[in-house]
Protein backbone atom coordinates (compact mmCIF):
# COMPACT_ATOMS: atom_id res chain seq x y z
CA UNK A 1 0.00 0.00 0.00
CA UNK A 2 2.91 2.11 0.72
CA UNK A 3 4.86 1.83 -2.45
CA UNK A 4 1.28 2.64 -4.33
CA UNK A 5 0.83 5.57 -2.44
CA UNK A 6 4.62 6.55 -2.96
CA UNK A 7 3.89 5.86 -6.84
CA UNK A 8 1.03 8.38 -7.12
CA UNK A 9 3.35 10.83 -5.24
CA UNK A 10 6.14 10.07 -7.99
CA UNK A 11 3.18 10.60 -10.90
CA UNK A 12 2.03 14.18 -9.33
CA UNK A 13 5.39 15.19 -8.69
CA UNK A 14 6.50 14.49 -12.60
CA UNK A 15 3.17 16.07 -13.80
CA UNK A 16 4.07 19.35 -11.42
CA UNK A 17 7.50 19.32 -12.75
CA UNK A 18 6.33 18.94 -16.20
CA UNK A 19 4.01 21.93 -15.49
CA UNK A 20 6.92 24.07 -14.76
CA UNK A 21 9.55 23.25 -16.93
CA UNK A 22 6.30 23.84 -20.13
CA UNK A 23 6.09 27.33 -18.53
CA UNK A 24 9.44 28.05 -17.91
CA UNK A 25 8.86 30.14 -14.48
CA UNK A 26 12.06 31.56 -12.97
CA UNK A 27 10.76 30.52 -9.34
CA UNK A 28 11.14 27.04 -8.73
CA UNK A 29 8.29 24.97 -7.98
CA UNK A 30 7.94 24.71 -3.89
CA UNK A 31 6.33 20.93 -4.07
CA UNK A 32 8.71 18.78 -6.09
CA UNK A 33 11.62 18.49 -3.32
CA UNK A 34 8.94 17.45 -0.62
CA UNK A 35 7.20 15.24 -2.82
CA UNK A 36 10.41 13.29 -3.94
CA UNK A 37 11.01 13.20 -0.12
CA UNK A 38 7.59 11.86 1.29
CA UNK A 39 8.14 9.07 -1.87
CA UNK A 40 11.39 8.29 -0.57
CA UNK A 41 10.61 7.64 2.62
CA UNK A 42 7.32 6.01 1.80
CA UNK A 43 9.24 3.46 -0.14
CA UNK A 44 11.95 3.18 2.19
CA UNK A 45 8.71 2.58 4.82
CA UNK A 46 7.89 -0.31 2.37
CA UNK A 47 11.07 -1.85 2.90
CA UNK A 48 10.80 -1.69 6.89
CA UNK A 49 6.94 -2.82 6.61
CA UNK A 50 8.02 -5.61 4.79
CA UNK A 51 11.49 -6.18 6.82
CA UNK A 52 9.17 -6.65 10.05
CA UNK A 53 7.09 -8.95 8.75
CA UNK A 54 10.18 -11.83 7.67
CA UNK A 55 12.20 -10.67 10.38
CA UNK A 56 15.40 -10.07 8.08
CA UNK A 57 16.11 -6.89 5.92
CA UNK A 58 13.87 -7.15 3.16
CA UNK A 59 16.36 -6.81 -0.16
CA UNK A 60 16.24 -10.25 -1.16
CA UNK A 61 13.90 -9.76 -4.39
CA UNK A 62 13.93 -7.78 -7.51
CA UNK A 63 11.08 -6.31 -6.27
CA UNK A 64 12.20 -5.53 -3.12
CA UNK A 65 15.23 -4.32 -4.77
CA UNK A 66 13.50 -2.19 -7.11
CA UNK A 67 11.44 0.05 -4.19
CA UNK A 68 14.94 0.56 -2.80
CA UNK A 69 16.79 1.61 -6.07
CA UNK A 70 13.26 3.92 -6.70
CA UNK A 71 13.32 5.24 -2.90
CA UNK A 72 17.08 6.03 -2.92
CA UNK A 73 16.83 7.88 -5.93
CA UNK A 74 13.80 9.54 -4.72
CA UNK A 75 16.07 10.71 -1.83
CA UNK A 76 18.99 11.37 -3.34
CA UNK A 77 16.88 13.88 -5.90
CA UNK A 78 15.18 15.43 -2.92
CA UNK A 79 18.05 16.15 -1.17
CA UNK A 80 19.68 17.81 -4.53
CA UNK A 81 16.51 19.88 -5.13
CA UNK A 82 16.33 21.12 -1.30
CA UNK A 83 19.94 21.99 -1.41
CA UNK A 84 20.15 23.63 -5.05
CA UNK A 85 17.15 25.64 -4.76
CA UNK A 86 16.83 28.21 -7.52
CA UNK A 87 20.32 26.59 -9.40
CA UNK A 88 19.09 23.36 -9.43
CA UNK A 89 18.80 21.53 -12.73
CA UNK A 90 14.70 20.66 -13.99
CA UNK A 91 15.76 18.46 -16.31
CA UNK A 92 17.83 16.37 -14.39
CA UNK A 93 14.94 16.42 -11.48
CA UNK A 94 12.24 15.41 -13.92
CA UNK A 95 14.78 12.97 -15.36
CA UNK A 96 15.41 11.56 -12.29
CA UNK A 97 12.02 11.17 -11.32
CA UNK A 98 11.14 9.89 -14.13
CA UNK A 99 13.95 6.63 -14.01
CA UNK A 100 12.38 6.47 -10.29
CA UNK A 101 8.56 6.26 -12.14
CA UNK A 102 10.17 3.21 -14.16
CA UNK A 103 11.77 1.49 -11.72
CA UNK A 104 8.25 1.65 -9.99
CA UNK A 105 6.44 0.57 -13.21
CA UNK A 106 8.95 -2.04 -13.43
CA UNK A 107 8.64 -3.32 -9.90
CA UNK A 108 4.49 -4.07 -10.41
CA UNK A 109 5.60 -6.28 -13.79
CA UNK A 110 5.14 -10.00 -13.38
CA UNK A 111 9.35 -9.50 -13.85
CA UNK A 112 9.18 -8.85 -10.01
CA UNK A 113 7.14 -10.60 -8.08
CA UNK A 114 5.58 -8.65 -4.95
CA UNK A 115 5.16 -11.60 -2.65
CA UNK A 116 6.62 -11.49 0.39
CA UNK A 117 9.10 -14.69 1.40
CA UNK A 118 11.51 -14.84 4.21
CA UNK A 119 15.20 -15.85 2.67
CA UNK A 120 16.43 -18.95 1.90
CA UNK A 121 19.28 -19.63 3.95
CA UNK A 122 22.30 -18.62 1.50
CA UNK A 123 20.95 -14.90 1.96
CA UNK A 124 20.67 -15.19 5.67
CA UNK A 125 23.54 -12.94 6.27
CA UNK A 126 24.93 -9.62 7.75
CA UNK A 127 26.98 -9.46 4.77
CA UNK A 128 24.41 -9.62 1.95
CA UNK A 129 22.42 -6.96 3.89
CA UNK A 130 25.70 -4.82 3.36
CA UNK A 131 26.63 -6.22 0.09
CA UNK A 132 22.89 -5.63 -1.23
CA UNK A 133 22.33 -2.39 0.34
CA UNK A 134 25.67 -0.57 -0.57
CA UNK A 135 25.30 -1.63 -4.08
CA UNK A 136 21.95 -0.43 -4.85
CA UNK A 137 22.88 2.90 -3.07
CA UNK A 138 25.62 3.09 -5.67
CA UNK A 139 23.01 2.00 -8.26
CA UNK A 140 20.49 4.29 -7.04
CA UNK A 141 23.09 7.05 -7.32
CA UNK A 142 24.46 5.90 -10.62
CA UNK A 143 20.87 5.89 -12.30
CA UNK A 144 20.88 9.80 -11.28
CA UNK A 145 24.72 10.33 -13.03
CA UNK A 146 23.31 8.45 -15.95
CA UNK A 147 20.47 11.20 -16.24
CA UNK A 148 23.29 14.03 -15.56
CA UNK A 149 25.37 12.51 -18.32
CA UNK A 150 22.11 12.13 -21.01
CA UNK A 151 22.13 16.20 -20.21
CA UNK A 152 25.36 16.03 -20.68
CA UNK A 153 25.47 15.49 -24.08
CA UNK A 154 22.46 16.89 -25.20
CA UNK A 155 23.55 20.23 -23.96
CA UNK A 156 25.47 23.00 -26.78
CA UNK A 157 25.89 25.40 -23.87
CA UNK A 158 29.73 24.92 -22.74
CA UNK A 159 28.43 26.19 -19.50
CA UNK A 160 25.53 24.21 -18.96
CA UNK A 161 27.60 20.76 -20.33
CA UNK A 162 30.47 21.64 -17.82
CA UNK A 163 27.22 21.88 -14.55
CA UNK A 164 26.10 18.69 -15.99
CA UNK A 165 29.54 17.50 -15.75
CA UNK A 166 30.34 18.55 -12.23
CA UNK A 167 26.93 17.16 -11.32
CA UNK A 168 27.59 13.96 -13.00
CA UNK A 169 31.02 13.34 -11.58
CA UNK A 170 29.95 14.63 -8.15
CA UNK A 171 27.11 11.74 -8.32
CA UNK A 172 29.72 9.09 -9.84
CA UNK A 173 31.95 10.04 -6.69
CA UNK A 174 30.12 9.30 -4.14
CA UNK A 175 28.32 6.46 -5.76
CA UNK A 176 31.26 4.33 -7.05
CA UNK A 177 33.08 3.97 -3.43
CA UNK A 178 29.21 2.19 -2.12
CA UNK A 179 29.17 0.12 -5.36
CA UNK A 180 32.72 -0.96 -5.09
CA UNK A 181 32.44 -1.40 -1.23
CA UNK A 182 28.80 -3.30 -1.79
CA UNK A 183 29.40 -4.99 -5.02
CA UNK A 184 33.02 -6.30 -5.17
CA UNK A 185 34.18 -6.00 -1.52
CA UNK A 186 30.92 -7.43 0.41
CA UNK A 187 29.95 -9.56 -2.13
CA UNK A 188 33.12 -11.30 -2.13
CA UNK A 189 32.88 -11.53 1.65
CA UNK A 190 29.84 -13.05 1.67
CA UNK A 191 30.67 -15.30 -1.10
CA UNK A 192 33.40 -16.52 0.80
CA UNK A 193 30.94 -17.30 3.96
CA UNK A 194 28.09 -18.74 1.82
CA UNK A 195 29.52 -20.82 -0.82
CA UNK A 196 33.32 -21.20 0.00
CA UNK A 197 34.85 -19.30 -2.89
CA UNK A 198 35.06 -15.40 -2.91
CA UNK A 199 34.98 -15.47 -6.70
CA UNK A 200 33.37 -18.15 -8.93
CA UNK A 201 33.22 -16.01 -12.21
CA UNK A 202 29.76 -16.65 -11.93
CA UNK A 203 27.51 -14.39 -14.56
CA UNK A 204 26.51 -11.52 -12.27
CA UNK A 205 30.02 -11.06 -10.51
CA UNK A 206 31.24 -10.69 -14.22
CA UNK A 207 28.93 -8.23 -14.51
CA UNK A 208 29.26 -6.45 -11.63
CA UNK A 209 33.15 -6.47 -12.87
CA UNK A 210 32.28 -4.79 -15.99
CA UNK A 211 30.15 -2.67 -14.62
CA UNK A 212 32.77 -1.54 -12.16
CA UNK A 213 35.37 -1.07 -14.69
CA UNK A 214 33.71 1.27 -17.04
CA UNK A 215 33.31 3.38 -13.81
CA UNK A 216 36.85 2.82 -12.94
CA UNK A 217 37.33 3.70 -16.73
CA UNK A 218 35.48 7.41 -16.64
CA UNK A 219 37.38 8.11 -13.60
CA UNK A 220 40.62 7.09 -15.14
CA UNK A 221 39.61 8.98 -18.79
CA UNK A 222 39.05 11.90 -16.18
CA UNK A 223 42.69 12.44 -15.83
CA UNK A 224 43.85 12.34 -19.12
CA UNK A 225 41.03 13.82 -21.02
CA UNK A 226 39.22 17.12 -21.59
CA UNK A 227 36.08 17.48 -19.50
CA UNK A 228 34.36 18.70 -22.99
CA UNK A 229 35.03 15.10 -23.92
CA UNK A 230 31.64 13.42 -25.02
CA UNK A 231 33.62 10.11 -24.17
CA UNK A 232 33.10 11.15 -20.35
CA UNK A 233 29.29 10.87 -20.32
CA UNK A 234 29.30 8.15 -23.10
CA UNK A 235 31.14 6.27 -20.74
CA UNK A 236 28.80 7.17 -17.56
CA UNK A 237 25.83 6.03 -19.93
CA UNK A 238 27.22 2.85 -20.58
CA UNK A 239 28.39 2.41 -16.68
CA UNK A 240 24.76 2.58 -15.84
CA UNK A 241 23.04 0.48 -18.67
CA UNK A 242 26.05 -2.29 -17.70
CA UNK A 243 24.75 -1.89 -14.14
CA UNK A 244 21.02 -2.46 -15.35
CA UNK A 245 22.37 -5.30 -17.32
CA UNK A 246 24.01 -6.87 -14.35
CA UNK A 247 20.75 -6.33 -12.33
CA UNK A 248 18.52 -7.42 -14.71
CA UNK A 249 19.13 -8.92 -17.48
CA UNK A 250 21.75 -11.44 -15.58
CA UNK A 251 18.58 -12.81 -13.57
CA UNK A 252 16.73 -13.11 -16.88
CA UNK A 253 19.39 -14.46 -19.05
CA UNK A 254 21.95 -16.12 -17.57
CA UNK A 255 21.59 -19.06 -15.03
CA UNK A 256 24.12 -18.76 -12.00
CA UNK A 257 24.25 -18.38 -7.90
CA UNK A 258 22.78 -15.60 -8.13
CA UNK A 259 19.49 -16.91 -9.55
CA UNK A 260 17.43 -15.68 -6.26
CA UNK A 261 18.62 -11.89 -6.75
CA UNK B 1 69.86 1.83 -23.92
CA UNK B 2 69.02 4.03 -20.76
CA UNK B 3 66.34 6.32 -23.24
CA UNK B 4 64.83 3.39 -24.11
CA UNK B 5 64.07 1.84 -20.56
CA UNK B 6 63.03 5.24 -19.55
CA UNK B 7 60.32 5.36 -22.55
CA UNK B 8 59.43 1.85 -21.55
CA UNK B 9 58.79 2.80 -17.75
CA UNK B 10 57.09 5.84 -18.40
CA UNK B 11 54.71 3.56 -21.21
CA UNK B 12 54.10 1.06 -18.42
CA UNK B 13 53.17 3.23 -15.13
CA UNK B 14 50.97 5.56 -17.99
CA UNK B 15 47.30 6.32 -16.76
CA UNK B 16 46.49 5.18 -20.76
CA UNK B 17 47.61 2.13 -20.55
CA UNK B 18 46.03 1.92 -17.34
CA UNK B 19 42.95 3.45 -19.37
CA UNK B 20 43.06 1.16 -22.42
CA UNK B 21 43.62 -2.17 -19.93
CA UNK B 22 40.80 -1.54 -17.85
CA UNK B 23 38.85 -1.31 -21.11
CA UNK B 24 39.96 -4.25 -22.61
CA UNK B 25 39.66 -6.29 -19.14
CA UNK B 26 35.84 -5.07 -19.73
CA UNK B 27 35.74 -6.32 -22.91
CA UNK B 28 37.31 -9.79 -21.72
CA UNK B 29 34.31 -9.48 -18.92
CA UNK B 30 31.31 -9.10 -21.10
CA UNK B 31 33.28 -11.88 -23.42
CA UNK B 32 33.11 -14.58 -20.64
CA UNK B 33 29.48 -12.91 -18.96
CA UNK B 34 27.74 -13.91 -22.17
CA UNK B 35 29.48 -17.08 -23.11
CA UNK B 36 29.08 -20.25 -21.17
CA UNK B 37 32.49 -20.92 -19.23
CA UNK B 38 31.95 -24.39 -18.07
CA UNK B 39 33.43 -25.94 -20.76
CA UNK B 40 30.83 -26.75 -23.13
CA UNK B 41 31.30 -24.11 -25.09
CA UNK B 42 33.84 -25.47 -28.33
CA UNK B 43 34.72 -23.37 -31.51
CA UNK B 44 36.04 -25.86 -34.36
CA UNK B 45 39.38 -23.78 -35.61
CA UNK B 46 37.76 -23.15 -39.09
CA UNK B 47 38.48 -20.29 -41.61
CA UNK B 48 42.21 -18.43 -41.60
CA UNK B 49 44.76 -19.96 -39.14
CA UNK B 50 45.41 -16.47 -37.86
CA UNK B 51 41.96 -16.29 -36.89
CA UNK B 52 41.80 -19.91 -35.62
CA UNK B 53 45.04 -18.60 -33.62
CA UNK B 54 43.69 -15.98 -32.03
CA UNK B 55 40.34 -17.53 -31.06
CA UNK B 56 42.15 -20.02 -29.50
CA UNK B 57 44.33 -17.73 -27.81
CA UNK B 58 41.09 -15.41 -26.39
CA UNK B 59 39.75 -19.03 -25.47
CA UNK B 60 36.07 -18.34 -25.39
CA UNK B 61 34.89 -21.13 -23.60
CA UNK B 62 37.63 -20.22 -20.92
CA UNK B 63 37.83 -16.60 -21.39
CA UNK B 64 39.14 -15.68 -17.21
CA UNK B 65 41.54 -19.00 -17.99
CA UNK B 66 42.60 -18.30 -21.71
CA UNK B 67 46.65 -16.69 -22.50
CA UNK B 68 44.67 -13.50 -23.45
CA UNK B 69 43.39 -12.49 -20.70
CA UNK B 70 45.79 -13.57 -18.77
CA UNK B 71 48.41 -11.46 -20.25
CA UNK B 72 46.19 -8.55 -20.05
CA UNK B 73 45.40 -9.10 -16.44
CA UNK B 74 49.58 -9.09 -15.82
CA UNK B 75 50.54 -6.28 -17.87
CA UNK B 76 47.80 -4.51 -15.91
CA UNK B 77 49.50 -5.47 -12.39
CA UNK B 78 52.55 -4.31 -13.84
CA UNK B 79 50.81 -1.01 -15.27
CA UNK B 80 49.19 -0.48 -11.29
CA UNK B 81 52.60 -1.68 -9.42
CA UNK B 82 54.60 0.98 -11.35
CA UNK B 83 51.99 3.64 -11.40
CA UNK B 84 51.23 3.41 -7.51
CA UNK B 85 54.90 3.28 -6.79
CA UNK B 86 55.07 6.36 -9.09
CA UNK B 87 52.35 8.17 -7.61
CA UNK B 88 53.50 7.47 -3.93
CA UNK B 89 57.10 8.74 -4.69
CA UNK B 90 55.22 11.75 -6.04
CA UNK B 91 53.54 12.19 -3.28
CA UNK B 92 55.81 11.82 -0.74
CA UNK B 93 57.96 14.86 -2.40
CA UNK B 94 54.68 17.02 -1.51
CA UNK B 95 54.60 18.87 1.51
CA UNK B 96 52.60 16.52 5.03
CA UNK B 97 49.51 18.69 4.23
CA UNK B 98 49.06 18.34 0.80
CA UNK B 99 49.31 14.86 0.25
CA UNK B 100 47.11 12.54 -0.75
CA UNK B 101 47.32 8.83 0.15
CA UNK B 102 43.23 7.17 -0.98
CA UNK B 103 44.66 5.98 -4.49
CA UNK B 104 47.58 4.64 -2.92
CA UNK B 105 45.97 3.19 -0.65
CA UNK B 106 43.28 2.05 -3.30
CA UNK B 107 46.38 0.71 -5.78
CA UNK B 108 47.76 -0.84 -2.60
CA UNK B 109 44.63 -2.80 -1.80
CA UNK B 110 44.46 -4.25 -5.82
CA UNK B 111 47.69 -5.09 -5.70
CA UNK B 112 47.06 -7.41 -2.44
CA UNK B 113 43.97 -8.56 -3.94
CA UNK B 114 45.72 -9.53 -7.15
CA UNK B 115 48.66 -10.98 -5.41
CA UNK B 116 46.38 -12.71 -2.94
CA UNK B 117 44.08 -13.90 -6.17
CA UNK B 118 46.97 -15.37 -8.23
CA UNK B 119 48.10 -17.43 -4.48
CA UNK B 120 44.28 -18.63 -4.08
CA UNK B 121 43.69 -19.78 -7.65
CA UNK B 122 47.19 -21.47 -7.59
CA UNK B 123 46.69 -23.33 -3.99
CA UNK B 124 43.55 -23.40 -3.13
CA UNK B 125 42.40 -26.89 -3.01
CA UNK B 126 39.00 -28.00 -1.52
CA UNK B 127 36.97 -31.53 -1.35
CA UNK B 128 33.22 -32.46 -0.90
CA UNK B 129 32.00 -35.01 1.80
CA UNK B 130 28.44 -36.53 1.54
CA UNK B 131 27.95 -38.13 5.16
CA UNK B 132 24.55 -39.05 6.96
CA UNK B 133 24.23 -39.11 10.45
CA UNK B 134 26.85 -41.56 12.57
CA UNK B 135 28.95 -41.55 9.79
CA UNK B 136 32.91 -39.80 9.48
CA UNK B 137 35.31 -39.72 6.39
CA UNK B 138 38.96 -38.62 6.61
CA UNK B 139 40.21 -34.67 5.73
CA UNK B 140 43.06 -34.33 3.40
CA UNK B 141 45.54 -33.58 5.88
CA UNK B 142 44.58 -37.10 7.90
CA UNK B 143 41.93 -35.20 10.71
CA UNK B 144 38.29 -36.96 10.86
CA UNK B 145 35.08 -35.08 10.32
CA UNK B 146 32.43 -36.85 12.22
CA UNK B 147 28.26 -35.84 11.12
CA UNK B 148 26.51 -36.55 14.48
CA UNK B 149 23.29 -34.79 13.47
CA UNK B 150 21.74 -32.66 10.73
CA UNK B 151 18.58 -30.97 11.21
CA UNK B 152 15.91 -29.52 8.25
CA UNK B 153 13.68 -27.08 7.93
CA UNK B 154 11.02 -25.85 5.51
CA UNK B 155 8.86 -22.33 5.69
CA UNK B 156 5.48 -23.17 5.22
CA UNK B 157 5.34 -22.74 1.12
CA UNK B 158 7.59 -25.89 0.64
CA UNK B 159 10.71 -23.57 0.35
CA UNK B 160 14.46 -24.73 2.94
CA UNK B 161 14.18 -22.29 5.87
CA UNK B 162 17.35 -23.24 7.35
CA UNK B 163 19.76 -26.88 7.40
CA UNK B 164 22.31 -27.57 9.68
CA UNK B 165 24.95 -29.96 10.72
CA UNK B 166 26.29 -30.85 14.32
CA UNK B 167 29.81 -31.88 13.63
CA UNK B 168 33.18 -33.15 15.38
CA UNK B 169 36.91 -33.09 14.53
CA UNK B 170 39.38 -35.02 15.51
CA UNK B 171 42.51 -34.76 14.80
CA UNK B 172 45.99 -36.53 16.29
CA UNK B 173 43.77 -38.84 17.78
CA UNK B 174 42.23 -35.60 19.94
CA UNK B 175 38.82 -34.76 19.62
CA UNK B 176 39.45 -30.52 18.27
CA UNK B 177 36.15 -29.50 17.95
CA UNK B 178 32.44 -30.99 19.45
CA UNK B 179 29.38 -30.89 18.46
CA UNK B 180 29.51 -27.68 16.22
CA UNK B 181 26.38 -26.07 13.99
CA UNK B 182 27.61 -25.46 10.86
CA UNK B 183 25.31 -23.84 8.94
CA UNK B 184 24.97 -21.80 5.29
CA UNK B 185 26.94 -18.68 6.12
CA UNK B 186 28.60 -20.31 9.44
CA UNK B 187 31.69 -21.79 8.19
CA UNK B 188 33.88 -23.47 10.58
CA UNK B 189 37.39 -22.27 10.43
CA UNK B 190 39.84 -24.81 11.96
CA UNK B 191 43.50 -24.33 11.30
CA UNK B 192 44.05 -24.08 7.70
CA UNK B 193 40.67 -25.19 6.74
CA UNK B 194 37.36 -23.70 6.58
CA UNK B 195 34.29 -26.19 6.45
CA UNK B 196 31.17 -24.94 4.92
CA UNK B 197 27.82 -26.53 5.36
CA UNK B 198 27.24 -26.68 1.42
CA UNK B 199 24.10 -28.58 0.50
CA UNK B 200 21.90 -31.89 1.57
CA UNK B 201 19.65 -34.50 -0.43
CA UNK B 202 16.98 -36.50 0.67
CA UNK B 203 17.96 -39.97 0.32
CA UNK B 204 16.03 -43.30 0.71
CA UNK B 205 16.23 -46.25 3.37
CA UNK B 206 15.36 -49.89 2.74
CA UNK B 207 14.77 -51.78 6.42
CA UNK B 208 15.20 -55.33 5.67
CA UNK B 209 14.68 -57.90 7.98
CA UNK B 210 16.75 -61.42 7.82
CA UNK B 211 13.58 -64.39 8.50
CA UNK B 212 11.11 -63.87 11.09
CA UNK B 213 12.72 -63.22 13.76
CA UNK B 214 15.53 -60.42 12.80
CA UNK B 215 15.90 -57.61 13.35
CA UNK B 216 15.34 -54.70 10.69
CA UNK B 217 18.49 -53.50 9.31
CA UNK B 218 18.65 -49.80 7.36
CA UNK B 219 20.37 -49.84 3.65
CA UNK B 220 20.92 -46.43 2.30
CA UNK B 221 20.07 -46.42 -0.95
CA UNK B 222 23.65 -46.49 -3.35
CA UNK B 223 24.92 -48.55 -0.55
CA UNK B 224 25.27 -52.63 0.63
CA UNK B 225 24.36 -54.56 3.28
CA UNK B 226 26.24 -58.08 3.64
CA UNK B 227 25.60 -61.10 5.41
CA UNK B 228 26.89 -64.66 6.17
CA UNK B 229 25.04 -65.78 2.63
CA UNK B 230 25.63 -63.05 0.30
CA UNK B 231 24.71 -59.40 -0.25
CA UNK B 232 22.01 -56.64 -1.30
CA UNK B 233 22.57 -53.53 -2.99
CA UNK B 234 19.83 -50.50 -2.33
CA UNK B 235 19.82 -49.52 -6.08
CA UNK B 236 16.58 -46.98 -6.54
CA UNK B 237 12.68 -46.44 -6.74
CA UNK B 238 11.51 -48.59 -9.77
CA UNK B 239 10.82 -45.98 -12.21
CA UNK B 240 8.18 -48.09 -13.77
CA UNK B 241 6.09 -48.66 -10.93
CA UNK B 242 2.67 -46.79 -10.70
CA UNK B 243 1.56 -44.10 -7.78
CA UNK B 244 0.28 -46.83 -5.70
CA UNK B 245 1.99 -49.63 -6.07
CA UNK B 246 6.30 -48.73 -5.08
CA UNK B 247 8.36 -51.25 -6.06
CA UNK B 248 12.51 -51.16 -5.34
CA UNK B 249 15.12 -52.27 -7.13
CA UNK B 250 18.13 -54.30 -5.24
CA UNK B 251 21.08 -56.06 -6.41
CA UNK B 252 20.95 -59.08 -4.51
CA UNK B 253 24.36 -61.47 -4.32
CA UNK B 254 23.63 -64.71 -3.34
CA UNK B 255 25.02 -67.99 -3.76
CA UNK B 256 23.32 -69.23 -6.46
CA UNK B 257 24.80 -65.57 -8.26
CA UNK B 258 23.69 -61.94 -8.67
CA UNK B 259 20.29 -60.60 -10.19
CA UNK B 260 18.70 -57.83 -10.43
CA UNK B 261 15.75 -58.02 -7.86
CA UNK B 262 12.42 -55.48 -8.33
CA UNK B 263 10.21 -55.45 -4.73
CA UNK B 264 7.36 -53.86 -2.75
CA UNK B 265 7.48 -53.89 0.51
CA UNK B 266 6.52 -57.28 2.59
CA UNK B 267 8.91 -59.13 -0.14
CA UNK B 268 11.90 -60.94 -0.11
CA UNK B 269 15.30 -60.00 -1.17
CA UNK B 270 17.83 -62.37 -1.50
CA UNK B 271 17.69 -63.58 2.19
CA UNK B 272 16.20 -60.52 3.52
CA UNK B 273 12.29 -59.29 3.34
CA UNK B 274 11.62 -55.25 2.88
CA UNK B 275 9.75 -53.93 5.63
CA UNK B 276 9.70 -50.45 5.30
CA UNK B 277 11.62 -47.81 3.13
CA UNK B 278 11.47 -44.12 4.21
CA UNK B 279 13.80 -41.12 3.79
CA UNK B 280 16.83 -39.93 5.52
CA UNK B 281 18.98 -36.68 4.86
CA UNK B 282 22.83 -36.33 3.69
CA UNK B 283 24.81 -33.55 4.64
CA UNK B 284 26.92 -32.29 2.25
CA UNK B 285 30.21 -30.28 3.63
CA UNK B 286 32.91 -28.92 2.13
CA UNK B 287 36.43 -28.38 3.27
CA UNK B 288 38.56 -25.67 1.39
CA UNK B 289 42.41 -24.59 2.53
CA UNK B 290 42.98 -21.13 0.59
CA UNK B 291 46.10 -19.96 2.06
CA UNK B 292 45.49 -16.57 -0.24
CA UNK B 293 42.55 -15.75 1.44
CA UNK B 294 43.42 -13.79 4.24
CA UNK B 295 45.38 -11.55 1.28
CA UNK B 296 42.23 -11.34 -0.74
CA UNK B 297 40.64 -10.22 2.81
CA UNK B 298 43.58 -7.71 3.17
CA UNK B 299 43.28 -6.36 -0.28
CA UNK B 300 39.39 -6.01 -0.25
CA UNK B 301 39.35 -4.16 3.31
CA UNK B 302 42.22 -1.54 1.31
CA UNK B 303 40.08 -1.04 -2.00
CA UNK B 304 37.39 -0.27 -0.04
CA UNK B 305 39.16 2.31 2.83
CA UNK B 306 41.15 3.58 -0.40
CA UNK B 307 38.04 4.20 -2.50
CA UNK B 308 36.19 5.63 0.22
CA UNK B 309 39.15 8.19 1.12
CA UNK B 310 39.60 8.97 -2.55
CA UNK B 311 36.43 10.24 -3.44
CA UNK B 312 35.71 11.67 0.37
CA UNK B 313 38.87 13.76 -0.14
CA UNK B 314 37.81 14.74 -3.96
CA UNK B 315 34.30 15.79 -2.85
CA UNK B 316 35.54 18.22 -0.04
CA UNK B 317 37.90 19.37 -2.35
CA UNK B 318 35.22 20.34 -5.22
CA UNK B 319 32.96 22.05 -2.44
CA UNK B 320 35.75 24.08 -1.02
Amino acid sequence: MTALIAFAIIVVSLAVQAVFIIRRTRKPDPATPWLLLASGVLLLATTVARSVAISFVAITSVYESLILLAGIACLALGVYRLRAGAEASRPFVFGGTFIAFLFLVLSSSPLAPSAVKPPVPALQSAWLVLHVACTFIGEALFACGFVAAILQLGSRDPARRASYDRLTYTLVAIGYPLFTAGALVFGAIWAEAAWGRWWSWDPKETWALVTWLAYTAYLHLRLIQKRQSPLLPLLVVAGFLLALFTFLGVNFLLPGLHSYA
Amino acid sequence: MGKLISRLYDLLRSIKLAYALIIVLGLFGMLGGLLPQDGSLFIAPTGHPFVAKVVAWISPGAVFSGPAFRLAAALFAVNLTLCSFHRLAGQFALPRGKRRHGPDVLHLGLIVLLVGAAWSAKSATESRHTLLVGEEESLPGGELLALRDFSFERYADGRPKSWSSSIDLDANGANRVRDFTLKVNRPLRYGAYTIYQTGYDERLVALLRKGRLGLPEPLVQGKRLSGDSGSVVFMAPDPDSGADAHRFVFLADTESGRKVVTARIGETVGDYTLQDVTSVFSSTIKVRRDPGYPLVLAGLILVALGTIATYIIKLRGMRS
